[in-house]
């Protein structure tokens, strides 16, 4: 007897029909359940995807919005004049360029201040590459002084001189006899970019920043209100930085 | 020959069997047409009910209300960035002028600055007066100064010498700026 010849199965049309005709009313509910299948895997799923998706979309504008009205609030809350008179007074402090007039109106009122008479002075401005005003690069004017005094009297004017507007670092002091020289940096520092989006994240002055402002605020300042160069508002869409040294 | 008679056909039993079946099939059809369904509609309606839009509105209302204040938020931003840049400097500054003040304030009244030289790293000081007591209180303020104050260290008192003619004690100090 030849087993492979009595497993053969004959798909003809005929049989087919046979088949066709004992199954036909099981074809409607298969092809339900297919189709079910097709819209879980095609439909639903997609749909639940979308649905985690949107959750994150969800959050993150949420986050978004709270920090916008964060923003407002605080804005909102802030008087006018004293952003004014802030921001002058720290521009003053820490202008955006070099600013000769005033380091030179600090010397003199410091000297007169300390009673130390001022000699000869010569600044150098030091590296003036871009790379040097971004960041947390602080672009600096030094400037060597002879002064005549009694040395009391010059290790005030040290004293005095950090103390004024703008900024200063003294970095050598060299005194004997009646006369001093001393080596001071003073710093300034570019605004950043002007085109500041509105979405910025903006937050109230920490505790510390609010005891620097007071400290700062006691400098002694020679500059007048309205004389440091404070970027124009509303902003611009110009250069990444402004008060380039040129 | 057999006696018994079977009364209830094979073949109806089989096609009881098909439509029990039959019957199946179409019942976990519509069930699972049913449920997909349902749960299709319920992933739609939740995804329309997420508050995306409303939120996209809010945003916009209070960008501007924002926008209206662009002038004094364009100010307090640049606020901000001064004091943080202040803050940077300040705390980057060297101490050449905190040593000058502490040596400001221990230097007795009787006793005179003869030469003074700091920079960065070093420190050097030449002291004269009269009287050898506050010579010794000045060496005392500045040993104290060494180990409580976070100024200088390695304190070398280099000389300390006597001027017969001027009846004069003068004092060489050297040390490292911290």
């Amino acid at each position: 007897m030849n087993v492979n010849d009595s497993k053969k199965i004959n798909i003809d049309f005929e049989n087919l029909v046979i088949l066709y005709k004992h199954y036909k009313d099981f074809l409607l509910p298969f092809g339900v359940i297919v189709a079910s299948v097709l819209v879980i895997i095609y439909i639903i799923f997609p749909q639940i995807q979308q649905y985690f998706n949107s959750q994150d979309l969800v959050r993150a504008e949420q986050q978004k919005l709270d920090a916008l009205n964060n923003n407002y609030s605080l804005l909102t809350s802030l008087d006018d004049a004293t952003i004014a008179s802030d921001l002058n007074t720290l521009s003053l402090a820490l202008p955006a360029e070099k600013d000769f007039a005033g380091i030179i109106d600090a010397i003199s009122y410091v000297s007169a201040k300390t009673g130390v008479t001022v000699g000869n002075f010569e600044f150098s401005l030091g590296n003036l590459s871009a790379s040097n005003f971004g960041g947390t690069a602080y672009p600096s004017t030094k400037i060597d002084l002879s002064l005549k005094g009694n040395a009391k009297n010059i290790a005030n004017f040290t004293h005095e001189i950090i103390k004024t507007m703008p900024i200063a670092e003294v970095t050598a002091i060299n005194i004997a006899g009646g006369t001093g020289s001393l080596t001071i940096l003073f710093y300034y520092k570019p605004f950043p970019s002007q085109n500041i989006s509105d979405q910025t994240q903006i937050a109230p002055l920490s505790a510390k920043q609010l005891s620097l402002m007071k400290e700062i605020s006691s400098w002694n300042s020679v500059g007048q209100a309205g004389m440091p160069v404070i970027p124009s508002v509303p902003a611009t869409s110009s250069a990444g930085v402004s008060g380039s040294p040129f | 020959m057999s006696d018994s008679i079977n009364l209830v056909s094979p073949k109806n039993e089989q096609l009881e069997k098909e439509q029990n079946r039959l019957r199946i099939a179409r019942v976990v059809a519509f069930s699972v047409m049913f449920l997909v369904a349902a749960v299709a509609v319920l992933v739609f309606v939740v995804n329309l009910t997420l508050p995306i839009n409303s939120i996209k509105r809010s945003e916009e209302v209070t960008l501007s209300n924002i926008a209206a204040l662009h002038k004094k938020f364009v100010q307090y931003y640049f606020v901000q960035d001064r004091i943080n840049h202040l803050t940077n400097v300040i705390e980057k500054r060297n101490k050449v002028s905190d040593v000058v003040d502490a040596f400001l304030a221990i230097t007795p009244d009787d006793l005179s600055i003869g030469s003074m030289q700091i920079d960065v790293k070093k420190f050097s000081l030449i002291m004269s007066g009269g009287s050898l007591v506050s010579m010794n209180k000045f060496i005392d303020d500045v040993t104290i100064l060494s180990q409580k104050k976070n100024i200088i260290q390695n304190v070398v008192v280099q000389q300390l010498s006597l001027d017969v003619k001027n009846n004069k004690y003068s004092i060489s100090i050297q040390a490292d700026i911290k």
